[in-house]
């Protein structure tokens, strides 16, 4: 960094400074004239619903795809990447959301791909070298793995961790970030906001995308707001608040983030008693008819592990379910069905939707078994229930024949929403409901929860975000390394005496 | 946009195909004339590339002079239901004449019986199918079980000492295959001095012949005096190999006359090879044409020698 | 606005709207391709475009259209199966060896279909419960299957004892449509239900798409998986008898290669290769496609060397049709 502070001259205002950035998909003009002009050492964070053209203006500066139009100027010279290695050599990496690393590769290998170490002359890789490289770089980010673990054996955390160590190590003076904290608990969440306010004071120049307030009010210093395609602002964080936030991304003022509706709570609709399982142990609860039961800890505590055991996808050790107070058994997710009970997976993509096949598949195929007799589909039939469920969620979407592919974040959500209530279930398990949703289409989640419930189901909700959890549930339990760590009502939130802070004590095993 | 660009490059491809087709020679109209069918048994491999180039010979002889108006090649790909599928495609192209190598004995039968019930004079070149004697008009090729017996008297001239020997076979069941063996076990199998190995399935390939060559010589070392092979690619490799480890002194030797072993002949690096006259086969098939077309009689069966080739004659063979 | 309006009205003489022509174009584009063929050839011959020689088109592709149409399952659910062209084998030595035994062509050839099918089971049932790539797996069952047919037959081709079998191969139904190319509409049929109509096939698309997904939606992987394998084996069943009877004879050797050309009729006809896209009607024209380079190049006498590599050039154009058109980046 001292190179970069050394050659560095004032002859610029802006680090980035893009201008009237235009993008065009086949019809669909992904960005419209956009600016956005980053400060040197600032976080900025970029915000926007999904399909603002956040993403789109990312690919664009990290080199992914090419403008239709419009300027880009980087430390004062004219840029453009044709391709990602164009943007790593200008100083530019990108963080994707998703990671993909290369499992069989060491740390030390990923870090420096395409840029090995040789013996002297000679084309054979000099791992040593490498490996120590690699332990000077992570020891700057106070880092201790072992350089020569694969990559596969690390968590999401320690992955992200290691593609920022990569891009600093590029000497990268401008990381983008897309929703980096999507998969991370509140410790590796802070973890990482130690590592982005380290990298500033370095002079390093961050712009960092996520949908939750909170990490932006947290993070950042400023602020850019996109909405469809446009920019809409930009200013310092200091400026505004939340709800200012909100509504520039909206374009409406949004009253209540949480539009929780009190419902009647019910009969005893399913209890657990003493589950064992792998990643959790002696979990004992019960859920009621009309109640939105939050699950909330730590990522890695067992509360997902839970879920997928009591839907069948993995095998439960010991432990009796009830539901309705009748002891059942669940083999597999199809006795899980059978029961009555729907799951809605945090991965849409890996466990929701076939994102090739068309909506009205995705939507029926869990309940073709029960509601198609015989071995033929009757066509007409799932095509007018699929319609009218997906006007009933209102999903938007140009035909019920697209494949699912085309839907945004919060549509394909939703559309994994409607297939489990096609066949209406007794009890619906929702984890992460509204992760990677933007604001519009999560309230819609919201207030479909609270129909449900409405309607007399159980609710399980499993959160990773705090205030989502606070807003929406009857109960809260809260996992702590695989056991329940406490329980609180909603009335205990309203009277404030439970509140994040404490919410978050018990996350980390206080009482 | 990108769709249009697929569409008018598959488009393009599908133009190009046909009309690169279209280019060629082509058949000619529909008049009353002979138009040969001429299905090959394949393109692909040395002998038959011979074969075809001696059929393309005469044929082209034979319509130059008037008797035939067309003929067509036919390419079998050394498949018995391809080839059944050819002849089809064959008649509904306006053959009236077939002359058919076959893949197959069994396999390949169909066509014969399907020219036989059509009335379409069909010869059977170099191997039979097993209705060839019944319903063929003629069988053009050579006697197989004289290939192996010469192979085998080469084998007993060269080392009267005698020895051990081992068989590579063609693909085991076909006819060329089978009589090949029983030639050669005619000799040696009560020639007290001879003793057999085994038959190894090399299935008429060089490489598959090495390789059990060199296994049965690390199991049996010098006693091992000869390898006969049923084709000569195959013992030409096999020379070449036994060569290379310094044993000089096996005999190989298959039946063909391919150019590679012919020219290693010439070069003395093998001793001997049968030449199975393909050539000769095809354009005496060929011959027959124009009397079977008058209705003349023709002899069933035409069998055509097998030469040996030594460093003595073959000069005459080589290309 | 009103440029929209004209063109979606344009579009409704299909009785499709614009939407609709999408999702057809990108299924069935490749149709045109075939039609394309089709008036180059009826232009260039004058023979193509009769009933005998397209009666023969049909008959020839039988085969290969049988086993394509088992074959789609298979690359539809996400795996593939390189043991067709050796189960052909084993269905011919079984036919041969029932029918001579027995004299009953009825058992002789539920024989086959049974043998074949058991043999798809096994493939099914390792790539799916151990989770084994298919490949692989297939791979080494078509060593295996080769070999038993060559032992059940000692290595030799035989006759058949009942020549009227021949007539399945050689017959026509009113003496103008060919046995084969009746069973393989029949199975193309057949096969449109199953994949397009039915639970099972949806099934199939949904492993083939997403297997996680499809488990988390209680969808049965395993048995549909082995599900796919055992429709293969029993086209590929069917394909043996009407190949022993073309050839009427019971041959141990045929068959080599054969998965080639199927697999290839399931690429060109928009299957892709990464699982959960397929149609049966673009199977279809797939396996019509290769049978008129076949035919189209015989009919006007060019060597087959041309033929193979049309063939080749033609499963590179539809995979890149299959990136441009079906997956728009």
């Amino acid at each position: 960094m001292h190179k970069n502070a050394g050659s560095e001259n004032n002859s610029y205002e802006f680090i980035l400074d893009c201008n009237d950035i235009t993008k065009q998909y086949g019809g669909t003009q992904a960005l419209n004239g956009v600016q956005l002009k980053l400060k040197k050492g600032q976080v900025h964070a970029l915000i926007g619903e999904n399909g603002a053209g956040k993403s789109t203006l990312m690919k664009i500066i990290g080199g992914l795809v090419q403008p239709n139009s419009g300027t880009v100027f980087f430390e004062g010279k004219h840029y453009q990447a044709k391709s990602p290695v164009e943007a790593i050599n200008a100083g530019i990496a990108m963080i994707h959301q998703e990671l993909n690393p290369q499992p069989y590769l060491s740390i030390a290998e990923s870090i420096f791909l395409n840029r090995e170490d040789n013996y002297k002359n000679i084309p054979i890789l000099n791992k040593k070298a490498t490996n120590e490289r690699a332990v000077k770089v992570l020891k700057k980010f106070n880092i201790s793995l072992n350089p020569k673990i694969h990559m596969e054996h690390l968590t999401l955390a320690q992955i992200q961790m290691i593609e920022i160590v990569k891009a600093v190590s590029t000497n990268a003076r401008l990381i983008l970030m897309d929703e980096p904290t999507s998969s991370l608990d509140s410790e590796e969440t802070e973890h990482l906001f130690n590592t982005i306010r380290d990298l500033q004071s370095k002079g390093v120049t961050i712009v960092y995308i996520s949908h939750r307030m909170d990490e932006i009010f947290d993070v950042c210093d400023s602020y850019s707001v996109f909405r469809d395609g446009s920019f809409i602002d930009s200013g310092n964080i200091s400026d505004v608040t939340k709800n200012d936030l909100i509504s520039l991304m909206v374009g409406r003022v949004v009253k209540n983030i949480f539009p929780k509706v009190e419902c009647s709570i019910h009969d005893v609709v399913f209890r657990a008693e003493k589950l064992c399982g792998k990643g959790f142990k002696d979990i004992s609860f019960e859920v009621h008819a009309g109640e939105i039961l939050g699950i909330t800890g730590l990522v890695g505590s067992g509360r997902s592990e839970t879920m997928e055991s009591i839907f069948g996808l993995n095998p439960l050790n010991s432990g009796k379910m009830y539901l309705y107070e009748k002891e059942i058994r669940i083999k597999n997710v199809r006795d899980a069905m059978d029961k009555g009970i729907a799951m809605i997976n945090e991965d849409r993509k890996e466990y929701g939707l076939c994102l090739f096949r068309s909506i009205t598949e995705n939507i029926s195929l869990p309940s073709l078994r029960k509601k198609h007799k015989g071995i033929l589909i009757n066509q007409k039939k799932e095509k007018e229930e699929c319609n009218e469920i997906a006007s009933k969620l209102s999903i938007k979407m140009a035909n019920i024949k697209t494949d699912a592919f085309s839907l945004s974040g919060g549509n394909q959500q939703k559309v994994v929403v409607a297939k489990w209530l096609m066949d209406r279930p007794e009890l619906i398990i929702l984890d992460e409901p509204t992760r990677g949703v933007d604001v519009g289409a999560k309230a819609e989640i919201h207030s479909l929860m609270c129909q449900f419930a409405a309607e007399g189901m159980a609710i399980i909700m499993v959160s990773s975000e705090l205030p989502e959890v606070m807003g929406m549930s009857d109960r809260i339990l809260i996992y702590h390394e695989g056991s329940l760590n406490g329980e609180i009502t909603r009335s205990e939130i309203l009277s404030g005496k439970e509140n994040q802070e404490t919410i978050l004590k018990k996350e980390f095993g206080g009482r | 946009m990108k769709r249009i660009i697929g569409l008018a490059l598959l488009f393009c491809l599908a133009i190009a195909t046909i009309g690169a087709t279209g280019a060629s020679e082509g058949t000619s109209g529909q008049a009353d004339g002979v138009r040969v069918a001429y299905i090959a048994k394949n393109t692909v491999d040395a002998f038959h590339a011979t074969l075809n180039r001696s059929a393309k010979d005469s044929l082209n002889a034979l319509k130059a002079d008037g008797t035939i108006e067309s003929w067509q090649l036919y390419d079998g790909l050394t498949d018995p239901i391809t080839q059944v599928n050819l002849v089809e495609n064959a008649i509904a192209n306006g053959a009236n004449f077939v002359i058919l190598l076959p893949a197959e004995s069994e396999g390949s039968a169909p066509i014969v019986t399907r020219c036989s019930e059509a009335g379409i004079p069909i010869i059977v070149v170099n191997s039979r199918t097993n209705n060839t004697e019944a319903l063929a008009n003629a069988f053009v090729g050579s006697d197989d079980v004289q290939a192996g017996e010469m192979m085998a008297d080469f084998v007993k001239s060269q080392i009267p000492a005698g020895g051990k020997y081992a068989h590579m076979m063609g693909i085991v069941g076909n006819s060329a295959q089978k009589a090949r063996g029983i030639g050669i076990l005619n000799v040696l199998k009560d020639d007290s001095n001879w003793q057999a190995i085994g038959d190894y399935a090399a299935d008429w390939s060089a490489d598959k012949a090495v390789g059990f060559a060199s296994d049965v010589i690390t199991e049996y070392g010098a006693d091992v005096k000869a390898i006969i092979c049923d084709n000569d690619d195959m013992s030409s490799a096999v020379q070449n190999y036994v060569n290379s480890i310094g044993r000089e002194d096996i005999v190989a030797i298959g039946v063909d006359g391919n150019a590679g072993p012919v020219s290693m002949v010439k070069a003395g690096t093998l001793r001997s090879t049968v030449l199975q006259d393909g050539a000769a086969q095809v354009s005496t098939a060929v011959s027959l044409i124009p009397a079977i077309i008058a209705g003349n009689n023709v002899p069933k069966v035409t069998m055509v020698p097998f030469t040996l080739v030594t460093s003595e004659n073959v000069d005459q063979y080589i290309k | 606005m009103k440029q929209e309006r004209i063109q979606v009205q344009k579009v409704n003489l299909l009785k499709m709207d614009q939407h609709d022509l999408n999702i057809f174009m990108k299924r069935y584009g490749i149709g045109f391709v075939l039609l394309g063929m089709f008036i180059v050839l009826s232009v260039a011959s004058p023979r193509f475009l009769t009933v005998l020689n397209l009666s023969n088109v049909l008959t020839t592709v039988s085969i290969n259209g049988l086993l394509a149409m088992g074959m789609v399952f298979v690359i539809t659910a996400g795996g593939i199966d390189l043991s067709i062209g050796s189960m052909l084998a084993l269905g011919s030595v079984t036919i041969g060896l029932i029918m001579n035994a027995t004299g009953s062509i009825f058992l002789a050839c539920a024989g086959s279909i049974i043998i074949c099918a058991l043999f798809g089971l096994v493939n099914g049932f390792l790539v799916a419960k151990f989770d084994m790539f298919p490949f692989v797996v297939t791979l080494a069952s078509m060593l295996v299957i080769r070999g038993v047919s060559y032992v059940m037959s000692g290595g030799y081709s035989f006759a058949l004892a009942k020549p009227e079998f021949a007539q399945i191969g050689l017959g026509k139904l009113f003496g103008a449509i060919p046995f084969p190319a009746l069973i393989f509409v029949i199975i193309t049929l057949m096969a449109f239900v199953l994949l397009q109509l039915t639970k099972f096939g949806r099934y199939v698309y949904a492993v083939g798409g997403n297997i996680k997904s499809a488990t988390a939606s209680g969808v049965n992987v395993l048995w549909t998986r082995i599900g796919t394998f055992v429709i293969m084996g029993i086209c590929a069943g069917t394909a043996a008898i009407i190949m022993t009877a073309r050839i009427n004879a019971a041959q141990p050797n045929i068959g080599t290669g054969y998965e080639v050309d199927a697999i290839a009729a399931c690429v060109i006809g928009g299957t892709s290769f990464s699982g959960g896209i397929s149609t049966i009607p673009g199977t279809f024209i797939g396996v019509m496609i290769i049978g008129l380079i076949f035919n189209g190049m015989n009919l006007i006498g060019i060597s087959s060397y041309w033929q193979i590599i049309m063939k080749g050039l033609l499963i590179i154009a539809a995979v890149m049709m299959d990136k441009f058109i079906n997956r728009k980046n």
